[in-house]
């Protein structure tokens, strides 16, 4: 500390390691293994730096206490085993690798949606206005067809809560893809676009009814799973497993042995003739591919485990969703692939594999064009430009990287920069982007594409600051 | 397969240990217990699925016992389906466990008998808390301490002992006395 004369101080000492020893562990330091190494010669095991440095945020939040506060984030507990802090999530996010959605300099728009755009600029009456890519989002459901006629064994379904779009559905059950629900209300809204009963799979956390002639039902929890075996919904029951050391709300968590033991009773009292399943969701583009290969190799694992204390045989196993674009079309049929060898060894049945992509199909399908209402340079010469579409358009802005372009006779893709995009609203947090390098020449009326908006963002977008009007 | 004990050299003339190693001659390792049930075979088999899970994430260690389990007096003879729902075990179940836990790694697994000089306070600290389970088997000798572990020798470099997995390691003992492998 300098005091008022700029003298230097040494007021406090603290020999111990601090509280973000574990940052530093990312960034390649394990101090506590170097004082070791130090004090008994013993050679600590290198360190793979996941980060060239790190940020510790701590966040105080004032408590009123007779009201309960808010839970911590399940995803911080369980982001490294025992250590309950965010920083190897963090240190994914800084990293910038396939593992995780990481912040990155805007790449450039592919040449098929850049004319996906101008057409869609060609169709809209006004703004803002959510526009369905056709050639990318054709690309995109032709990938997950392509998938399953590679992978013989394995089914793919759409995952309907993602983006349940008319458009995106009809791409879906044309290319041959299941639809999976997790819904009464999407498994009418899935026959109503063309769907089969027998071509939908119910996954969630309520139960649905009996008699459903669905593919398949996908117990959330053991008392579920009873009922579903009394009046099968679908003809294919099973059971959705957490994986051991996974922190989640759903699924049967095998982790513990008593519930372990009661699923095997549960199974075992199943009826001989009833088909079986069991189903696995882990979103690898949370977790990273390799992680995600893990713990659903660990549960065919236990599904084999579960075959032989019942004596029963499952025919279906459900790897759910949640790869990115990227991990779709890169990483995932070879680790599909291994799974597959995997399952065929270890199950008695000789299962079907069911994948549930959504975000990875529909994702790049849509974007939202917006026109600039108001522009305003700050004295440190940065822009502001403001849009007539925010955060309740693209409400998962701030979560991934989204491509932006700047939509005229041509399509110019907005690169990162000192500019700032706003929303029109009042909320502090509707702001799109706070690193862009908008055109020297954006004027108001100019059109924006915010893209890759045709997953979550589409169907938990909101409306707010615009009356009442539809 | 057992191998005759191992004396530290210099030990060998301390009449305690001498005396402890014969009462402890036909001493074997700890063994969880089968009930003639389904219940144990569920639960074993819930553990190495467990196991291999662990394997699969973290590596061949079994770090995840010492997490899940406390340690803590166990009183024997204890069968799978009770070990696995214990909220403390001591340190031959948790051995135990390691060593089912290692066989999944396909990995050759011993199990090793220590005795170990602890101090005088650590003693009277263990032997309090041990006192609360009357049945639980002595192990306190004075300050000498009968101490059980998993060894799997990593592929080339079998005298490397794997660090501490079975206690908790800030109670680990300091002086090791005398060891006695089984296969």
């Amino acid at each position: 500390m300098r005091d008022s004369r700029r003298e230097l101080w040494l007021f406090d000492w603290n020999p111990r390691f601090p509280a973000w020893i574990h940052g530093a562990t990312l960034a390649g330091k394990n101090l506590p293994a170097a004082l070791i190494e130090r004090a008994t010669g013993r050679l600590a095991r290198a360190v793979e730096p996941s980060a060239s440095g790190f940020v510790r945020i701590v966040t105080e939040i004032p408590q009123r206490l007779a009201v309960p506060a808010a839970p911590a984030s399940r995803s911080f507990r369980e982001a490294s085993g025992k250590h309950p802090s965010g920083m190897p999530r963090l240190s994914r996010k800084l990293r910038g690798d396939e593992s995780s959605r990481c912040i990155v300099s805007t790449p450039e728009l592919p040449d098929a949606m850049c004319q996906d755009l101008l057409d869609a600029v060609a169709r809209i009456h006004s703004t803002p206005a959510r526009v369905l890519l056709t050639r990318t989002a054709e690309t995109r459901f032709e990938r997950a067809a392509d998938l399953a006629r590679r992978l013989p064994g394995l089914d793919v379904a759409y995952s309907v809560k993602t983006n349940p779009d008319a458009a995106l559905m009809d791409l879906a059950r044309q290319r041959g893809l299941l639809a999976e629900t997790i819904s009464d209300a999407e498994v009418e809204w899935a026959i109503r676009c063309g769907w089969p009963s027998d071509r939908i799979v119910r996954n969630g956390p309520v139960p649905t009814g009996p008699d459903r002639s669905l593919r398949g039902a996908f117990a959330n929890d053991l008392e579920t799973l009873a009922s579903y075996l009394t009046g099968p919904p679908a003809a294919i029951v099973g059971v959705r497993l957490r994986p051991p050391f996974v922190s989640s709300r759903f699924g049967v968590p095998v982790e513990d042995p008593v519930v372990f033991a009661e699923t095997v009773q549960c199974l075992g009292v199943a009826p001989a003739h009833q088909a079986l399943g069991v189903s696995f969701h882990l979103a690898a583009s949370d977790v990273g591919i390799e992680r995600w290969e893990q713990d659903a190799t660990s549960i065919v694992d236990f599904a084999a485990t579960l075959e032989a204390l019942t004596g029963r045989s499952f025919e279906l196993v459900d790897f759910g969703g949640g790869w990115t674009a990227d991990q779709f079309d890169s990483d995932l049929e070879p680790v599909l692939e291994r799974l597959m060898t995997f399952a065929r060894d270890r199950l008695s049945g000789q299962p079907r594999l069911l994948i549930e992509p959504g975000k990875a199909l529909a994702e790049a399908s849509q974007a939202v064009l917006a026109r600039v209402v108001h522009l305003r340079r700050e004295h440190d010469g940065h822009r502001i430009a403001i849009l007539n579409a925010g955060i309740g358009d693209v409400p998962l802005i701030r979560d991934f990287p989204h491509r932006v372009a700047v939509v005229r006779d041509q399509v110019l893709t907005v690169g990162r920069g000192n500019d700032v995009l706003l929303g029109p609203s009042c909320m502090e947090q509707d702001c799109l982007a706070d690193d862009v390098a908008l055109p020297p020449d954006l004027a108001i009326g100019d059109l924006i594409a915010i893209c890759d908006a045709g997953a979550y963002d589409a169907s938990m977008a909101f409306r707010f600051g615009r009356g009442g009007a539809e | 397969m057992k191998s005759t004990w191992q004396v530290t050299p210099g030990v060998e003339a301390d009449d305690r240990v001498r005396d402890l190693l014969r009462d402890l001659e036909e001493k074997p390792v700890s063994r969880l217990t089968r009930h003639a049930a389904p219940c144990c075979v569920i639960a074993e088999a819930w553990f190495r699925a467990t196991a291999r899970s662990a394997i699969r994430r973290f590596g061949d260690e079994p770090r995840w016992i010492t997490e899940r389990w406390n340690w803590g007096p166990t009183v024997w003879p204890i069968a799978w389906c009770e070990a696995i729902k214990a909220d403390a075990l001591d340190c031959g179940a948790l051995a135990d466990l390691a060593a089912v836990a290692f066989e999944e790694t396909g990995r050759e697994v011993m199990r090793v008998q220590l005795i170990q000089d602890a101090s005088t306070e650590e003693c009277e600290q263990w032997a309090t808390r041990w006192a609360t389970t009357p049945a639980a088997p002595k192990w306190i000798w004075g300050r000498l301490v009968y101490h059980e572990k998993a060894w799997a020798p990593a592929a080339g470099d079998p005298a490397v002992w794997y660090p501490e997995i079975v206690t908790q390691p800030r109670r680990q003992a300091t002086s090791l006395k005398a060891l006695r492998f089984h296969r």
